[in-house]
């Protein structure tokens, strides 16, 4: 459909560099480049290694996208690009190159919400979001429950994790199984073979007295501890069964609140999105127990979870068509950026 | 016309030309040791109100040496706006540029600040042609007979006692360097950032 906006998104908030375009709610191109393999032997990402990393890849990640679209800059309607949440260092190598094409193609930019962009990109596999809808984003980064009433305008947060992100949770445990970084896809694989009853890991937040003020957030650095205790405790332990164990916990503290919040809030949709809902066991579970309790799950597919460009394209997307105003030159990518501002003024 | 796009943001003022060989048609700056990126769209909006984008055939850019950060924006911006138009990226040395604009008989060194204590350094002939390494140091480290250099840059102002002969100017000036690109232009596209990441490991608790 011709008269749908063609929206080119820029996504730099952490390791990768992306650049995707949409039309409407298609999806055309998805250009990623990563450097992750630079950070693995930091065991996490460094800040200035990331940044200098996205400027090399930016304009050929900008080119590869118009070719795999087969579209010109010239035809643009908009550009988009993540202003925050992420590392400011890093996401201000995006929202300059977003500026250049703008600026270059006299075309309006928006400066978005990066969470907002990972429920957003669930238009392009499934259609239209449902609303409203409970959102549950999982990555190194970030853990957020969220009430999504409209992903361009009207974003709610629920709750959030007090220390380390559910994907950060992953990647040390995988460090000290010997399973290298990044962790949730070493996990997940270890995961296959292993029993995942074998241990009791902790369940944080999820005790009575927690329900008051946590309700709907988030602790896993407890039962990172607790693996830790449990490696320490029992020095012939069984890699793929702690694997599993910790996975488990993990994905049952998610998917409890998620649904909990679901209930509490009357919701009957869950769209789960960010790099941890890549793993397996989470999309497993997240199907048998939704729909026990008449709760429907959107999750992408694994490619659009993990940070992109296309997520970036498909809100801006959802901006063009909503009307939204556009940013004013010299708005300001900021590290904590919160939900409630889907996008900058 | 043929026009070409001046930007630097490898100082604490951040600027914006627009200029062709003859005459400088826009030269805005804004000063500022952080928020470079806010700072150049603010200018460019201002500065590109009205242009005709077909009247630009190339974008110069200074690539350093500046700190990391402020440096990317600027080159960012650059290379992205150069490639949505389909014209080449003139790199530039900061420095050379401001060198461009000094007047001395004799040879002469510029400095601008680097921050943590240190600053970017070059020497220059009479008739302002780079001579060997651009270095970054303690200004406390140059020898006495490079600190008694006339020296050029704002790194003057911040070590004042330092660099007892001052020379203008502080800064690089974008309508010279988007009236002059390609008397300065390097092959090498890269930042010079001339120092190394700061890779410390993120703390695994
Ligand atoms: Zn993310």
């Amino acid at each position: 459909m011709k008269n749908e906006p063609l929206v080119l998104g820029i996504e730099t908030s952490c390791d990768e560099t992306a650049v995707g375009i949409v039309r409407g709610t298609t999806l055309l191109a998805d250009a990623i480049a990563s450097s992750v393999d630079e950070h693995a032997r930091f065991g996490g990402v460094v800040p200035e290694v990331a940044s200098r990393a996205h400027l090399e890849a930016m304009v050929p990640g900008i080119e590869r996208a118009c070719k795999d679209a087969k579209v010109s800059l010239a035809d643009l309607d908009a550009i988009a690009v993540t202003a925050g949440p992420g590392l400011v260092g890093a996401l201000l190598v995006g929202t300059s190159a977003a500026a250049g094409l703008a600026f270059a193609l006299d075309k309006p930019l928006y400066a978005v919400n990066h969470l907002a962009a990972h429920v957003s990109v669930d238009v392009l596999e499934h259609g239209a979001l449902p609303s409203p809808a409970i959102a549950l984003l999982v990555s190194g980064g970030h853990t957020s429950l969220l009430r999504v009433d409209d992903v361009s305008s009207h974003i709610t947060s629920l709750g959030a994790t007090m220390d380390d992100a559910a994907g950060e949770a992953f990647d040390k445990v995988a460090r000290i199984l010997g399973l290298g970084f990044p962790g949730g896809p070493a996990i997940d694989r270890e995961a296959q073979s292993g029993n995942a009853r074998a241990i009791d890991f902790p369940r944080g937040f999820t005790q009575s007295r927690d329900q008051e003020d946590h309700a709907f957030d988030f602790s896993f650095s407890g039962l990172k501890s607790a693996v830790a205790r449990y490696l320490h405790d029992h020095p012939n332990f069984h890699v793929a069964d702690v694997a599993a164990s910790f996975q488990e916990a993990v994905v049952d503290v998610l998917l409890t609140k998620a649904l909990s919040a679901a209930k509490s809030e009357g919701i009957e949709h869950l769209i789960i999105g960010g790099g941890v809902a890549a793993n397996s066991r989470l999309r497993l579970l997240a199907e048998e127990r939704a729909s026990k309790v008449g709760v429907a799950v959107r999750i992408p597919r694994p490619g659009l979870c993990t940070d992109n460009g296309a997520m970036v394209a498909a809100l801006g997307s959802l901006l063009v068509s909503a009307g939204s105003t556009p940013s004013r030159p010299g708005f300001e990518a900021r590290s904590a950026l919160p939900v409630a501002q889907v996008t900058l003024a | 016309m043929s026009l070409t796009l001046a930007i630097d943001t490898a100082t604490r003022r951040t600027g914006i030309a627009l200029a062709s060989s003859q005459n400088v048609i826009g030269e805005l700056y804004e000063e500022g040791a952080t928020a470079h990126g806010e700072a150049l769209s603010r200018l460019a909006s201002q500065l590109l109100q009205g242009v005709d984008r077909a009247t630009i055939s190339s974008v110069a850019v200074g690539v350093g040496p500046g700190p990391f950060t402020g440096l990317r924006v600027g080159i960012s911006f650059a290379q992205s706006f150069a490639f949505a138009l389909g014209v080449p990226v003139i790199s530039v040395c900061t420095l050379d540029v401001i060198a461009a604009e000094v007047s001395c008989n004799q040879e002469f060194a510029v400095a601008t600040d680097a921050r943590r204590k240190e600053v970017y350094w070059a020497r220059y002939s009479a008739a302002g042609k780079r001579l060997g390494e651009l270095r970054v140091l303690k200004p406390g480290d140059l020898t006495d007979e490079e600190r008694w250099l006339p020296t050029a840059g704002d790194a003057v102002e911040i070590y004042g006692e330092l660099f007892p002969y001052l020379l203008d100017p502080p800064f690089p000036s974008m309508g010279l360097l988007g009236a002059r690109a390609s008397e300065f232009a390097l092959t090498d596209h890269a930042p010079m950032y001339m120092r190394r990441p700061d890779a410390t490991p993120p703390v695994l608790a």
